[in-house]
């Protein structure tokens, strides 16, 4: 017996597997534009981080080496160079001497004005600092003018032993060079702190590569610590001029420094040639500012 | 009329999707371009805070105002403002004197939205000419004194002026001769003639000698002038005030020395003759370079050292210097000291003149500071 229904409704299988397939390819469409969209932002991201990685780097090591004079003929501030690393004297504070130091040779005093001071450190860290000073020597010529070198002995002392019982930081000195200099010290003379640092590209326990910095104090190198990265391998190329332009590998004599970072993504992301690492170049030169 | 449960088709949900998707992309891809966009802006604001500390340190040392800055106490300090041309970016910072000879400039950059700030610093000194006058006259050739001449070698100190104490006489005269030195009238027998000794003779007085400076000779001079005279005669030098204030671009203006309490009274030119100049009278200081021969006459007083290349001539009530005079008379020509001509020596006058016209440069090494 035929029964006939009407007005029937529903899906034939046809239709059910034609909707089932255009649900997986739309789904899968869907999943995939995710899946990108998200690959796309991290890619972004790390590309974003990266690129400010980088120009830390032209903003940190810049403004170190700025401030060096390599040329000083007591004790250049660059004591070591290479194509990946480079240690120096790090400028730390600028000081005033408010009185004559006491000259004992290759010991002495000096007080220094304690409400004058100025740069990244307004303090004296006698485990980490040493400390240039300007001798003036005959006021009627600027060609005896040189910078004396010294070590610093203990912790400064914090006082009023300035004129007029101003505040004062006093400094016992050792190891100064040239023996009795500190004679030819005037007042109201500036005193520059600094500090030993390496700069240098190192990899770390996983193998990824950072630009890091290492620190003298006590007598020792500490441990090296990142500043920024990662970086590409050999992402740290270091290049020194003279001033006639020409490369030198003598560190009394260089006038420029020459500096590439080859900053890059700490995960892989997908790029032109597929997912790997990205890598972002930045190529800047520093001028010594404080040569002679 | 089509009821709504008839309708069918995901278009909606899908709709609402891709929108919801896309609006991820492109809030993403805003996000990570705002992101660039403001680290780039830092990268340009930073250069223009740099840029703009950098030149408030450069307009200072460019435009020393050695009447102000030369004669500051220890310790004291002037501000100071700007702004780049080109763009509102602006500087401000503070000059101080350290001692009588460095000065330290900090100077304060900051971008055109004053978001961006950088601090740098310049350890300045004042470079006098490196001159080295051991009598009050120093010269050589024939030399001739007459009238009522005299050449003082004893160490004065002008009336008014704040020196520490005089030091020992120095000779009247050095020259390379003294057979050449010629005494006339009242000069007769070195009679106008005082100084430990009244004629000092050194053979290794010559062209190179009288005008070598330190490190610079005669013709590096010229750079160190702060007034250029062209050659002519000079009738009426005097200091010049107006509104309380001294007037320095006026060319006969050579400074007050004998009113300490002048606006000019600290105003000490360096003049730099571009050839044989006349002076008639009245009155100046500083440091007088003359590329040629100076004739004075009309009673002219000067304090500070004279440096002239060729020979010097006075006459009538002549010219009176206080410091020391070094006379190349590079062509071995005759100088002629008559009538009422004076010339005294005076540490005193030599230095302040010296000091008091010196331009300020940086120290040649670790001038600079970044002072964050």
């Amino acid at each position: 017996m035929l029964i006939h229904i009407e007005n029937e409704r529903g899906f034939t299988l046809i239709e059910l597997l034609i909707s089932l397939v255009l649900a997986s390819l739309i789904g899968t469409a869907i999943i995939k534009t995710l899946t990108d969209s998200q690959q796309l932002y991290r890619a972004q991201t790390e590309r974003s981080s990266m690129n400010s990685n980088t120009r830390m780097a032209t903003a940190i090591l810049p403004a170190e080496m700025r401030e060096l004079s390599a040329t000083d003929t007591i004790g250049g501030d660059i004591t070591a160079m290479s194509l990946t690393d480079i240690t120096f004297k790090a400028m730390r504070g600028l000081f005033f001497t408010c009185t004559a130091p006491a000259d004992g040779g290759a010991t002495g005093t000096v007080v220094l004005w304690g409400t004058r001071s100025f740069g990244v450190r307004t303090d004296i860290d006698g485990a980490r600092d040493s400390v240039v000073i300007f001798v003036e020597g005959d006021s009627s010529t600027a060609t005896d003018n040189y910078w004396l070198h010294a070590g610093v002995t203990g912790t400064p002392a914090i006082g009023t032993a300035c004129p007029g019982g101003a505040a004062s930081i006093t400094v016992s000195l050792s190891s100064v060079r040239p023996i009795g200099g500190l004679g030819g010290v005037t007042p109201g003379g500036p005193l520059r702190s600094f500090e030993m640092i390496r700069i240098a590209a190192y990899a770390d326990a996983l193998g990824d590569r950072w630009l890091g910095a290492q620190l003298y104090s006590a007598g020792a190198w500490g441990a090296i610590e990142p500043i920024l990265g990662p970086l590409a391998p050999s992402g740290l190329q270091l290049t020194y001029f003279n001033a006639a332009g020409a490369p030198t590998t003598s560190v009394d004599s260089v006038a420029r420094i020459g500096l590439v970072v080859i900053g890059q993504t700490s995960i892989p992301v997908r790029g032109t040639g597929g997912m790997r690492r990205a890598v972002d170049t930045l190529i800047t030169a520093v001028a010594l500012r404080n040569n002679r | 009329m089509k009821s709504l449960r008839q309708e069918r088709g995901v278009a909606l949900v899908i709709a609402v999707f891709a929108l919801v998707v896309i609006g991820t992309l492109v809030a993403a891809a805003f996000f990570i371009g705002v992101q660039q966009q403001r680290v780039g802006r830092n990268t340009l604001t930073f250069q223009q805070a740099l840029s703009a500390a950098e030149e408030g340190l450069t307009m200072q040392v460019s435009n020393w105002n050695s009447t102000t800055y030369n004669a500051m106490a220890i310790g004291d300090s002037v501000t100071f403002t700007g702004t780049l041309p080109g763009n509102a970016a602006w500087y401000r910072g503070t000059l101080t004197r350290l001692n009588p000879m460095l000065y330290f400039i900090r100077s304060e950059g900051f971008s055109a939205d004053s978001l961006s700030r950088q601090h740098v610093g310049l350890l300045i000194r004042l470079r006098p000419l490196e001159l080295q006058i051991n009598a009050a006259l120093e010269t050589q050739g024939r030399t001739e004194l007459s009238g009522s001449a005299f050449l003082d070698g004893s160490d004065g100190v002008p009336a008014g002026w704040t020196c520490p104490p005089a030091g020992p006489a120095r000779p009247g005269i050095r020259m390379t001769d003294s057979t050449e030195l010629i005494t006339r009238g009242g000069c007769r027998g070195w009679a106008c003639l005082t100084g430990d000794p009244k004629v000092e003779e050194d053979p290794t007085i010559d062209s190179t000698s009288l005008m070598t400076f330190g490190d610079a000779d005669f013709s590096d001079l010229r750079q160190f002038a702060s007034k250029i005279l062209p050659p002519a005669t000079y009738t009426g030098v005097a200091p010049v005030v107006a509104g309380g204030e001294c007037v320095t671009s006026e060319i006969k203006n050579w400074g007050e020395p004998l009113a300490p309490g002048s606006p000019c009274a600290d105003y000490f030119p360096f003049l730099y003759a571009d050839g044989s100049i006349s002076v008639n009278g009245v009155r100046g200081q500083g440091v007088l370079v003359v590329a040629g021969d100076l004739n004075v006459q009309g009673g002219f007083e000067f304090f500070g050292p004279v440096i002239i290349l060729g020979r010097l001539s006075t006459q009538g009530i002549g010219g009176h210097f206080t410091g020391g005079v070094i006379a190349g008379n590079v062509s071995l020509d005759r100088n002629q000291i008559a009538g009422a001509a004076s010339a005294a020596y005076s540490s005193c006058a030599l230095a302040r003149a010296l000091i008091g016209s010196a331009v300020a440069r940086p120290l040649d090494e670790r001038s600079w500071a970044n002072l964050y």
